[in-house]
């Protein structure tokens, strides 16, 4: 298969940015889209060109590291899939694909298409945690938990930190991944000692990182390779107001 | 920008209203505040057509300007409701768009679940026409000319003249109806939209509020939008 890639290059972070034309040629459809990149990157060095930057690790769907917006989608065209599961047979060939990297004042650009993503670290250092002694592992029943509410905190707790809500958000907004993180945690009876200060601190990490705020259009759910469903951004608003009209949440702020 | 504000900064030192959360749910509190005041306002103008060359509508209204204070205070209930929709509007805007300063070369959406149309990326604009609009409606109502009438020997305003008046002028009943276009679209995202910026949905109810914010925002709109319309081809100067 042969692609047209538009792809943005950038020197580093306060750099102007620009697009280049590159053609790839001998993809095969099996190829996943990072593999695409790589052998393209195999010819710029063999032409003596500064290769492509981005960024991956698993190459398996679980770090989520590895994400670009593909013709303006987060990890390109097809729904609950990273960028490195994204295969070349998605496109037609002899498509034209634009590749960006994520676009956030909150996720500055390091290089090319490689952001720096560590605003969400700190959301779940603000707060995105239980705090235990560690030690011998507890019995895994010693705490009954239904198993309905079991489910929905591990569909909420299946978030990998990919940031594509972020990068699909037109507001440019974090609500779901910090909802994720708030609501695997407040549904299960583990989280609930720290609940009001967790929400608290969390969003007030969101906010100070400069992220936008969630104006419900929804482009996350869509965009999110893990399906992470907005019913969780709303549960994280009910956490927030519980917090902040409680006692325990007014000493949370101290 | 980027350090941990383990001195909880938004949230002590501005409040807890006024943080990307807050802000929503100020907006969602009172924008259902305010179409909990246009279903009721609208039920009182379809009194228009009750086809008895007013007498109901001006008792009506007549009614409300009898409550003295009680209306004052619903007026700057109604009018509080309406500044802290806009301010806490104009500060999520301005907020979102320095979000994200440089902008894509290429957006698309990904369907599926997104909620995204041209109601939810449009609410700004169509909540401005409304800011332009809603002063501009009380000037021509409440400020308007007083016309008195007699209804079974009490004098009072005849509120249904200056009504049936102001829609024979086809430019304000057209333009009337055309705003009315857009506020069908600010309450189709609004209603659910609130309902989940107040955290009030789960995976049950999310799909309900969505389906009910846009019979909603039709019924509602469509209702404001006949008026001006009937009232300009069918109604009788009286
Ligand atoms: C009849 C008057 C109005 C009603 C009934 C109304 C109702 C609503 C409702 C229910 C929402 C959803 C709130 C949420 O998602 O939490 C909303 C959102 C919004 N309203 Fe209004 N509104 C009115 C007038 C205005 C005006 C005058 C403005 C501003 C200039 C405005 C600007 C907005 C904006 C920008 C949003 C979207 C907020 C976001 O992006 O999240 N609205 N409105
Ligand atoms: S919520 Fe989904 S899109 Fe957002 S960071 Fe988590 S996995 Fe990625
Ligand atoms: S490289 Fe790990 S999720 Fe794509």
């Amino acid at each position: 298969m042969k692609f047209h890639l538009k792809i943005w290059r950038q020197a580093g972070p306060d750099q102007p940015g620009r697009f280049e034309e590159y053609t790839v040629d001998n993809i095969v459809p099996e190829m996943s889209f990072l593999e695409m990149l790589d052998q393209l990157n195999e010819e710029l060095i063999r032409e003596g060109k500064e290769p492509i930057a981005f960024e991956s690790d698993c190459r398996e769907g679980i770090c989520g590291a590895c994400g670009l917006v593909i013709n303006g989608m987060a990890h390109g065209p097809k729904r609950g899939c990273t960028t490195c599961e994204l295969r070349m047979r998605e496109f037609p060939d002899g498509a034209h694909i634009t590749v960006e990297p994520f676009r956030a004042d909150a996720f500055p650009v390091i290089k090319d298409l490689v952001v720096d993503r560590s605003a969400l670290d700190r959301i779940i250092a603000a707060g995105g945690y239980i705090s235990v002694n560690t030690g011998s592992a507890p019995d895994a029943n010693a705490i009954p938990i239904p198993k309905d509410i079991a489910e929905e905190a591990m569909d909420a707790a299946a978030c990998i930190g990919c940031g594509a809500c972020v990068a699909a958000c037109p507001n440019a907004s974090a609500a779901l991944f910090t909802a994720a993180k708030v609501s695997h945690l407040a549904l299960l009876p583990q989280g609930h000692p720290e609940r009001e200060r967790r929400v608290i601190r969390m969003v007030d990490q969101m906010d100070a990182e400069g992220f936008g705020s969630c104006s419900n259009h929804g482009e996350c759910e869509a965009a999110c390779p893990k399906g992470i469903s907005i019913v969780n951004i709303a549960r994280m608003r009910r956490e927030y107001i519980r917090a902040s009209t409680s006692k325990a949440g007014a000493r949370a702020v101290l | 920008m980027h350090i941990m504000s383990t001195d909880r900064t938004s949230y002590k030192i501005r409040g807890k209203w006024d943080t990307t959360v807050g802000r929503k749910v100020v907006m969602a509190a009172s924008g259902l505040l305010l179409i909990g005041y246009l279903i009721i306002h609208l039920a009182a103008n379809l009194m228009v057509f009750a086809g008895d060359g007013g007498r109901l509508l001006n008792r009506y209204s007549y009614t409300l300007h009898q409550l003295g204070p009680l209306l004052w205070i619903a007026r700057i209930l109604l009018a509080t409701f309406f500044l802290s929709h806009i301010i806490s509007g104009i500060r999520v805007v301005i907020q979102n768009r320095r979000a994200r300063s440089s902008r894509y070369a290429m957006a698309a959406s990904k369907g599926g679940p997104s909620k995204m149309t041209v109601a939810s990326r449009w609410m700004a604009i169509t909540g401005l026409i409304l800011l332009v609009f809603v002063p501009t409606h009380v000037w021509m109502f409440t400020l308007g000319p007083y016309y008195e009438t007699v209804i079974d020997g009490v004098p009072m305003r005849d509120i249904y003249r200056l009504v049936v008046e102001r829609f024979k002028n086809p430019v304000t009943a057209f333009s009337y109806a055309a705003v009315m276009l857009f506020l069908c679209l600010h309450l189709a995202h609004g209603f659910w939209s609130a309902l989940q910026s107040l955290g009030a949905l789960n995976r049950k109810w999310l799909p309900i509020a969505y389906t009910v914010g846009i019979v909603l925002g039709v019924l509602i709109a469509g209702g404001f939008f006949v008026l001006p319309i009937y009232t300009y081809f069918f109604i009788p100067m009286p």
